[in-house]
């Protein structure tokens, strides 16, 4: 074999050595999770934007505090509400906390809800593709009076179904 | 044939090196196209905070378009001086509204927007606004009195729709029907009172539906007017929801055919078609909805006077505001309103039109749509929702955004 013979078989071993470890590396590396990271931060950004809403437009009295005194389904109220204010892709759960402050001055955050307030059968088998959950802190100032001065503890979680 | 080995050995080479290149490049760009994803989607919500966060420079600029000129520096729809957030101008909003109707003088468009937000020739848009809360009246039966052509809506059927088109039931919705008589007064100068309010109030059902009936109101008034008199009453139906606390508020009346009953209210100034006459005393502004919350209806209704500032049709006055909207057009006729409460949904005017009183409708909580480029499904864009607020009534932004080179 002449010399310059073998040189090419050189350069086209090295040509494959080097494909090979490129594209190696190419898939070894770990995927970029760009879309994960962009779209729950836009969906933290809706759900603290109609949380603060609801917190503006009294929502919160006329359907929570009120169900609760009257003893209504304000949960179903609250799924009818949150659905028509969401984008219709997106799929929510929501827990209330009220909070208890006992004659020892222990303080304890009470679950409201009596059933789960979310647009999904079952939120904890659901299959969520990308989700974000925000908390927020509520006190009750308009009507009813009973009602007045009452912590909430709103914890709202957005996301994409699968 | 030694050398012939060497050339095809080295063309093999040569094309081995260029379909791995290809493939090393498909495989990169797979991975960046993430990252673009996510530039735009960093870029739509620096535009979207930008747009509803900020006032715009100058701050201004939604009312006092006359010192300015029509030229901004910087584009926002933030209400200039609130701690709120998304709390939006109903002036500058007005600029962006644009009806078939009649064209808005003010109107800022797309490319300009895009030009002040820094996105011309990189990026397009559409950016839409429309009340959370919408209502469609159906009118289903007249009230017919003898003495006029035609006849008062009595019966209305109301839906209630979310910006998607979904119905919503559980809301409270109250028909405020005003009763408006026009006559002649001092220096035989026609007039506009309010001379008798009726409220209805309903729930809709399952269907976002409700029906408002002021038959019988209807009937028991005008049993005590002259047959005469009849004629000289307009009417007008605010509708008035509240769904949870979250409140709409729309107006209904009834609209001869091809009448200009659009308008447009910009700081204190009411554009209209040329051709309609205002009646000197005849503005009615709707007040704001915490106003609203007081059950004396009558009170949310304030009649104010209003001055020819330019008819449109002889060349342009020198005042600024004639100047401004009349430029090379001469096509409307400017107002001056003696006062505009600031948080004000709606005005009507009340007009004549070819020898007929109209009543102009001028909804300052517009449906507004604004494109900047165009683009052809499927394309890489993204779209932002946030809820604002325009007066206290929730008005959803929308941004939808593209690459040029993507649409």
């Amino acid at each position: 074999m002449k010399r310059g013979q073998a040189r090419i078989i050189e350069v086209m071993l090295a040509a494959i050595v080097m494909t090979i470890t490129l594209v190696t590396i190419m898939n070894l590396t770990t995927p970029l999770r760009s879309i994960y990271l962009r779209e729950t931060s836009d969906l933290r950004r809706v759900a603290y934007n109609i949380l603060n809403d609801f917190g503006d437009a009294r929502v919160y009295e006329n359907i929570i505090i009120k169900g609760n005194l009257t003893g209504r389904l304000w949960e179903d109220e609250l799924i009818l509400f949150i659905s028509v204010n969401i984008p219709p892709q997106v799929v929510f759960n929501m827990d209330v906390y009220v909070l208890k402050i006992y004659r020892n001055g222990t303080l304890e955050w009470v679950k409201l809800n009596r059933k789960p307030i979310s647009n999904v059968e079952n939120w904890q088998e659901a299959n969520i593709i990308e989700a974000e959950s925000v908390t927020y802190t509520y006190v009750c100032v308009a009507e009813p009076d009973e009602g007045r001065g009452t912590f909430l503890k709103i914890e709202l979680t957005l996301g994409y179904g699968g | 044939m030694h050398a012939m080995l060497e050339y095809i050995g080295i063309t093999i080479a040569i094309i081995f090196i260029i379909l791995i290149a290809q493939y090393s490049l498909a495989v990169f760009l797979r991975d960046t196209a993430h990252v673009r994803e996510e530039q735009l989607y960093t870029v739509a919500e620096r535009i979207m905070d930008k747009i509803v966060l900020t006032p715009g420079d100058p701050p201004d600029w939604g009312y006092n378009f006359t010192a300015y000129n029509g030229t901004l520096r910087d584009f926002g729809l933030a209400q200039y001086g609130t701690r709120t957030p998304y709390e939006l101008d109903p002036d500058k909003i007005m600029r962006l509204a644009n009806l078939t109707e009649l064209p808005n003088p003010l109107f800022i468009n797309g490319s300009y927007i895009a030009e002040l937000l820094g996105l011309s020739n990189e990026y397009g848009f559409v950016l839409e606004m429309t009340p959370l809360l919408s209502h469609e009246v159906t009118v289903l039966e007249y009230y017919s009195t003898p003495g006029r052509q035609d006849d008062l809506p009595a019966v209305f059927k109301i839906k209630l729709k979310n910006y998607y088109g979904l119905d919503v039931p559980s809301a409270n919705i109250t028909g405020i029907y005003t009763l408006i008589k026009v006559q002649s007064g001092v220096g035989n100068i026609d007039t506009a009172n309010i001379e008798e309010i009726f409220t209805r109030t309903n729930m809709t059902n399952l269907q976002g539906e409700c029906i408002l009936d002021f038959m019988n109101d209807l009937e028991g008034f005008f049993n005590n007017v002259p047959p005469g008199q009849v004629k000289k009453y307009l009417a007008i139906l605010l509708i008035h929801t509240n769904w949870y606390g979250f409140v709409a508020v729309d107006a209904f009346t009834s609209i001869p055919e091809n009448a200009p009953v659009k308008g447009y209210v910009v700081g204190d100034y009411i554009i209209l078609e040329k051709d309609i006459e205002v009646l000197p005393r005849s503005a009615i502004l709707v007040k704001d909805e915490v106003i609203q919350a007081v059950p004396e209806y009558r009170s949310l209704l304030t009649v104010v006077a209003v001055n020819l500032e330019c008819n449109g049709t002889s060349p342009p006055s020198t005042t600024p505001a004639c100047y401004v909207i009349n430029r090379g057009r001469f096509r409307y006729k400017v107002y001056r309103v003696e006062y505009v409460e600031k948080l004000s949904s709606h005005m009507f005017v009340i007009a004549q039109w070819r020898g007929d009183y109209i009543i102009v409708i001028i909804n300052r909580i517009p449906k507004v749509n604004i494109r900047y480029g165009t683009y052809y499904e499927p394309v890489n864009s993204v779209v932002l929702i946030r809820e604002g607020h325009l007066f206290n009534y929730p008005y959803v932004v929308k941004l939808t955004i593209w690459r040029v080179t993507e649409g």
